[in-house]
């Protein structure tokens, strides 16, 4: 199968926040209860289709603990995107993000994407971050948010697709061949599965 | 601490007659069925069975000949456990144990159901007091783990802080994690001599060391290989130390060496080598990877055969 664009996404963010479960819900459509702790990085693709474009997202899926972050440089290099994720009933993993955030201003690479992910929604009820302080930061530092649950599926889609969106606008402004001729990149969520399936029974190019 | 505790070894058998004993569950039979192996150690059974008081792993005795527990291991590790410790570090400890000891090996169930899940806890919590300075890291959850399914709350503990202190894994989990990088160091060097067109193979496409070592050095493979086959490469670690483990990293990249020559990009090499495993189910599939055609493959084939494999002691050594 052709692919027209090849993007690398790193996620980030403190340990047991759920960067391995939004992965896998993602990729794979999976959610395991009894993910195990991630002791360096899980490597994963998936091919998407925006618009015209089919991309394939290379999906860096790093360990969380403090004392892995010396190998992060590793993982973030030439990463075109990065998912940063925090849990929202834990407050200390917000300040996570942020100090992420930082550190990718300086040391990766200076056109990397944003989005910010507050997972494990489904757990409203112990909720430690505002909704609405979230995306101030996001927006601050122009990044889009995404309320996700690894667990019910919601916004996991939305979030990487939104990686994709915005690293094919960028490249657009800034010029970079893109094949499809126009990259008003809007993401086609709904047709995305059938697209998957129609390339799965593998007929046309 | 280190000299806190010296002061407590003095004075643990005072102590342990003070202080009354929490329930711990001190001798807790080892879950493997190691013994149950080969027919000869099934008619041996009964005999060691005679010999030590609770059955011990077979391999756990071998691993007692190069690491015996202190005499008074037992009430030691009492002591440690009655040690009340407050700060930063130790209480970070504690609530990344805390999460932890939920999601290693949850599909065994002696860990999801059993008894496993609290002494993992406990062996933990107690090595976080042990050595405050280092504290719990992600990946030590494993190593105890799979101790723990081998041998009792107290030897597991003790193996531990041998592996910790002998072994040196210490330096695998301090800040800025430089065993690491000497692991990494040596690897690259024995595969630049070993196997130079996979070296280059794998530096032309951006593939560095760390991506592929990082988490085989930090767990000694332990969350890779089914539980009840630890035995055999913790075996061959306490024997050899972490030359093994370099001759282990070797022969899997000699095996999948054709598929990653295959290979056309970054993605694609590590996804050859390292899929995405969590369950039982996916170490299964790992260990398949590796087989040369009809060849059907274990791990304590696999450590055999690493074993055979030669590489510059002299350079490890010296490194």
């Amino acid at each position: 199968m052709e692919v027209d664009r090849e993007f690398k996404i790193v996620t980030l963010g403190e340990g047991r926040v759920g960067k391995t479960s939004l992965a896998m819900r993602y990729v794979r459509g999976q959610f395991n209860e009894k993910e195990q702790s991630t002791t360096n990085a899980n490597f994963l693709e998936k091919n998407i289709r925006i618009n015209e474009t089919s991309i394939k997202l290379n999906i860096w899926d790093t360990a969380g603990q403090e004392r892995f972050r010396a190998l992060a440089p590793n993982y973030y290099r030439e990463a075109k995107g990065a998912l940063l994720v925090y849990d929202i009933t834990d407050k200390e993993s917000f300040w996570k993000v942020v100090s992420w955030v930082e550190e990718l201003k300086m040391q990766a690479d200076k056109d990397i994407s944003f989005v910010i992910a507050g997972n494990k929604c489904d757990l409203e009820l112990d909720r430690q971050i505002p909704k609405e302080q979230a995306i101030a930061y996001a927006k601050q530092i122009g990044a889009a948010h995404y309320s996700t649950s690894a667990k019910s599926g919601m916004g996991v889609n939305e979030c990487f697709e939104e990686i994709a969106k915005l690293i094919l606008d960028k490249e657009s402004r800034s010029g970079s061949p893109i094949r499809s001729s126009k990259a008003r990149s809007r993401v086609i969520v709904k047709n995305q599965e059938e697209v998957v399936k129609k390339k799965k029974s593998g007929g046309c190019c | 601490m280190k000299l806190k505790f010296r002061r407590e070894h003095s004075r643990s058998k005072d102590l342990e007659e003070k202080t009354s004993i929490s329930p711990l569950y001190i001798h807790h039979s080892p879950q493997c069925l190691c013994n149950h192996g080969n027919l000869f150690l099934r008619t041996f059974e009964n005999f060691l069975k005679e010999k030590t008081k609770h059955g011990e792993c077979i391999n756990s005795l071998k691993w007692k000949q190069f690491h015996s527990m202190p005499a008074n291991g037992d009430a030691l590790y009492k002591v440690i456990n009655q040690i009340q410790l407050e700060g930063p570090n130790f209480n970070h400890s504690r609530q990344q144990i805390d999460l932890d000891v939920q999601r290693t090996f949850p599909d065994v169930d002696y860990f999801s159901h059993g008894i496993g899940r609290p002494v993992l806890r406990r062996v933990l919590l107690a090595f976080a007091k042990y050595n405050p300075n280092l504290g719990y890291v992600q990946g030590m959850n494993f190593i105890v783990a799979v101790l723990l399914w081998h041998t009792s709350e107290v030897q597991a503990f003790w193996f531990f802080v041998a592996l910790i202190e002998q072994y040196k894994l210490v330096d695998n989990f301090s800040q800025d994690l430089p065993g690491l990088e000497k692991h990494c160091r040596v690897i690259e060097h024995l595969l630049k001599e070993s196997m130079p067109s996979l070296y280059e193979h794998l530096s032309e496409n951006g593939v560095s060391m760390h991506m592929i070592i990082s988490d085989w050095c930090f767990v000694l493979f332990m969350n890779l290989i089914p539980i009840e086959q630890t035995g055999w490469i913790l075996n061959k670690f306490f024997k050899y130390g972490w030359s093994f483990i370099y001759k282990l990293i070797l022969e899997i990249l000699a095996r999948l060496k054709a598929k990653i020559m295959d290979c056309r990009n970054i993605m694609e090499i590590l996804s050859a080598i390292k899929p995405y495993q969590s369950t039982q189910e996916g170490r299964k599939k790992f260990i398949k990877a590796l087989e040369n055609g009809w060849e059907r493959l274990d791990w304590h084939k696999l450590a055999r055969r690493a074993q055979s494999r030669f590489i510059d002691e002299n350079y490890v050594k010296h490194i």
